[in-house]
């Protein structure tokens, strides 16, 4: 019974971290039409720097704190040259920035950086739960994230500011004409998006206890995409619902690898062609994902 | 004084002179023409004012302040609004959003105020929203509200088109082809509405090949022809003018 | 440390020659469909390992393992238009859900490929001479594969600059590329034509795997290493111009390798090798979008 618990508390722990970067990438895709193909980056900022920095003593809140302004440092760093980029041109290289940052934590040998990675990242609270506790908490604290950026970010698409977002998914030339910043806008929408990545990415190394870069590969990005799409795109509860589906798929790809006889590595092929497959048909007959965008209610009506 | 002073302005294309030398002026609380063959230069111009492409000579001036390097949302904050010869609305948006993205100056449009300041965001959008269905009611499209702005026919959302440009409260509007492929009885009530709007003190500066509705409506009228002004005056000066029966003739 | 201006010279064209016959068809697909195809990757990868089944199953002739690669990437790229974009296109998708479907299709082909081969290193397996080649003052060595790759690479695309000039389906493919619906306009059966560039596009890149799996190593990330590079080389070359890409193509391979003598010169890491694309690509989207050859309506 309470290894059923744990495992639960797990998948749902990855279920709200997971559900925590399909919502920025939300905020950024779905209402923006950012194609921000480089969220691994921000989720691995998050991680590293939330690791290195409580490795070195600093306590958990420091660590989320400092990973979220660092991603969304690195939002803004990366927004300036490239959001004035067509979409396809901004896909394009987002993923390569991306990549760099993966080279960079790759190839770098100084502050941790390196191939090996971090290990020890302290688990926040774990002295005063036991093991068998432990795991609710943690999964509990996640949760209590999600649902405080879920409240965050649902604010923001029912504000005039989440309004003009909308409009320059529409049209940003017509949302340019009206006299709105749309650059500025996107900025915006960019560099919170990689603070929510960022939390994200914190609270994912301190539950794993490791970070290295190999952790951090573009197939990331692509299954945040999936889960964007199938859950519902412009929809935050479709967004956290595509989580939901996914890493249940995921889940369920592993036990099914412990009922038939398969041979190693093949449950990781199956899920990513099934993951691939999933992008492809929702694309061609369900392009809103399973819930869709819900009509816009202005406040107050 | 003049509202839109448009001075000497010239646009290339590689080696295309799209505009040459054009100048032009409104004068404020006026409808004034801009008529042409097809490709003479009329969208591209309302394009050089606002901003959309960058003039490579001459210069803009906008009640009495120079325009003519300004990216297209500082030309809109300067109250100098424009339409589109094919209609942007904003369609997976309900017409009331619509109308709501345009006025300046929400506070709700910046991240702090939505979270600092949410009671005076919702109390300015109550404010908006009203204004909003007012004009919607003006413009006879308020039963469409909740109607997402793609369900539109061609004719309703040009309204829609410009019930946005009005709310922005701008000086002046561009109107581009605002009654094309529209049926003439709803061509005409559009155009009333633009003179209603007119006599309150709005300026227009439309461009339109309806040559019936130009001449019952426009004060002023400007010819264009490859690029280069060829005739201005009243519709009655326009309609006896030798060179606008050639440009449309001979172009 | 000096620099062996001759070796790199070498090298550059051998990147060079690889990423102008991966170019080719992406930049055209790019042009006429209006998309990045990411899947484009993988008719790299695909072609590189059907290469590998033939060099292990026929024997020690890489010509039978380019063909091979040539045909079945040729297959697959048309399979992927007609069962995936085109349905796309008809629905009528925008040109980001084709770029994201793409994706998502390059993840169903490379872990396909993986599931069959594994993902440890591969290798062909040939008999290689090395040779050294001397000039002036200055040597290089470069292997019989080498000796391939640069033939094979001025011979095919000189192949395809004749087609495209002296062929009715050339000549068709670029009235297509410069404008679709004009070229509709005049009677050219724009689906049919599409089908032909995918085939030839997609067997290029196919024959771009081979040889770098045969210089190289093969790794089901075959095709991805190389498609940042790729997309870096259609932008730079101006998208849908064949010469431009073939021009950008032998640049950028010697910015790479040029690069690469800088790194280590500077005792950074070559395995920041792949940011020196990303920096021209930066570089060329900030300043010149257009790219060399393309032409500014772009």
């Amino acid at each position: 019974m309470v290894a059923l618990i744990a495992y639960i508390a797990d998948t749902m722990t990855y279920v709200g971290i997971f559900g925590l970067l399909t919502i920025s990438l939300n905020l950024e895709a779905g209402y923006t039409r950012l194609m921000n193909f480089g969220k691994v980056a921000f989720f691995a900022v998050g991680a590293y720097v939330s690791a290195l920095l409580t490795v070195s003593g600093a306590p958990f809140l420091a660590g989320l704190v400092g990973g979220m302004l660092v991603a969304g440092l690195l939002g803004l760093l990366i927004a300036i040259p490239t959001l004035k980029l067509r979409e396809d041109y901004l896909a394009i290289t987002t993923i390569a920035a991306a990549e760099i940052i993966r080279l960079i934590l790759l190839n770098e040998n100084s502050y941790g950086l390196g191939p090996m990675g971090i290990r020890g990242i302290p688990k926040p609270l774990s002295g005063l739960f036991g093991p068998s506790g432990y795991p609710l908490v943690y999964m509990a604290l996640v949760w209590a994230c999600l649902i405080v950026w879920l409240l965050i970010s649902q604010r923001i698409i029912s504000s005039p500011f989440g309004r003009v977002l909308r409009a320059i998914r529409e049209d940003e030339v017509a949302t340019e004409s009206l006299g709105k910043d749309v650059f500025l806008f996107k900025t915006k929408s960019l560099v919170l998006g990689s603070c929510m990545a960022g939390a994200a990415g914190s609270l994912f190394a301190h539950y794993t206890s490791f970070v290295s870069p190999d952790m951090f590969m573009p197939l990331l990005t692509f299954s945040v995409w999936t889960m964007l799409i199938v859950g519902g795109t412009a929809n935050n509860y479709g967004a956290i619902l595509g989580a939901f589906l996914i890493q249940m798929f995921e889940r369920s790809t592993r036990i099914l690898k412990d009922l038939v006889d398969m041979p190693s590595g093949a449950q990781v092929n199956l899920r990513w062609i099934v993951i691939g497959l999933l992008m492809v048909i929702f694309l061609m007959y369900k392009p809103h994902g399973v819930l869709g965008e819900r009509k816009g209610k202005v406040t107050p009506r | 004084m003049s509202l839109l002073r448009v001075d000497g302005v010239s646009k290339n294309f590689g080696g295309l002179k799209a505009l040459d030398r054009v100048s032009l002026e409104t004068q404020p609380s006026t409808i004034v023409g801009l008529i042409g063959p097809n490709g003479s230069g009329k969208t591209t111009l309302i394009n050089v004012v606002t901003g959309q492409y960058r003039a490579d000579g001459g210069t803009v001036l906008f009640s009495g302040q120079e325009i003519t390097d300004l990216q297209p949302h500082e030309v809109a904050t300067k109250r100098l609004v424009r339409s589109f010869q094919i209609v942007r609305v904003f369609p997976r948006m309900t017409v009331l959003e619509n109308m709501l993205v345009a006025p300046r100056g929400q506070s709700g449009e910046g991240l702090l105020s939505v979270f600092a300041k949410w009671a005076k965001v919702v109390a300015q959008e109550r404010e908006l929203v009203q204004r909003a269905l007012d004009l919607l009611r003006f413009l006879e499209i308020d039963h469409l509200s909740d109607e997402y702005a793609a369900n539109l026919s061609g004719g309703q959302q040009k309204l829609l088109e410009l019930g946005r440009s009005l709310m922005s409260e701008p000086l002046m509007i561009l109107l581009d082809e605002p009654v094309a492929g529209v049926n003439p009885t709803l061509a005409r009530k559009i155009f009333e509405k633009i003179v209603e709007l007119r006599n309150g003190g709005m300026t227009f500066l439309v461009v339109e090949h309806n040559v019936d509705i130009i001449m019952n409506f426009c004060e002023n009228i400007y010819v264009l022809s490859k690029g280069q002004v060829v005739a201005k005056g009243t519709p009655a000066e326009i309609q006896n003018d030798r060179k606008v029966i050639d440009a449309y003739l001979g172009g | 440390m000096p620099l062996n201006v001759l070796q790199i010279i070498i090298n550059s064209a051998l990147t060079g020659s690889v990423y102008a016959l991966v170019s080719i068809g992406l930049t055209l697909v790019y042009r006429i469909l209006k998309f990045a195809n990411f899947s484009h990757a993988e008719m790299v990868a695909s072609g590189a390992y059907i290469g590998l089944a033939l060099n292990h199953i026929a024997g020690q002739s890489l010509f039978i393992s380019m063909a091979g690669g040539f045909a079945f990437a040729g297959v697959l790229g048309v399979g992927s238009e007609l069962l995936v974009f085109r349905p796309l296109r008809r629905r009528g998708a925008e040109r980001i859900s084709l770029m994201v479907a793409s994706i998502g299709l390059g993840l169903v082909i490379r872990h396909s490929i993986q599931q069959v081969w594994g993902s440890r290193f591969l290798w062909y397996d040939l008999d290689t001479e090395v040779y050294v080649l001397k000039l002036g003052g200055a040597h290089a060595t470069l292997t019989s594969i080498h000796i391939v790759m640069l033939v094979s690479a001025v011979l095919l695309v000189s192949l395809v600059h004749l087609f495209l000039t002296r062929t009715r389906l050339g000549k068709a493919m670029r009235a297509t590329s410069d404008s679709p619906v004009l070229a509709s306009a005049c009677g050219i059966d724009v689906d049919r034509v599409l089908i032909w560039v995918w085939f030839l596009g997609a067997g290029l890149a196919g024959i771009g795997g081979v040889l770098r799996g045969a210089d190289t190593r093969l790794v089901p990330q075959i095709g991805w290493e190389t498609l940042l590079s790729s997309f870096a080389v259609v932008i730079l070359g101006g998208i849908g111009n064949f010469y431009g890409t073939i021009l950008a193509a032998y640049i950028l391979g010697f910015a790479e390798n040029l690069g690469v003598v800088a790194l280590q010169s500077l005792s950074i890491s070559t395995g920041y090798r792949p940011a020196i694309a990303f920096i021209v690509l930066i570089v060329v989207l900030l300043v010149r979008p257009r790219g060399i050859m393309g032409s500014e309506r772009d």
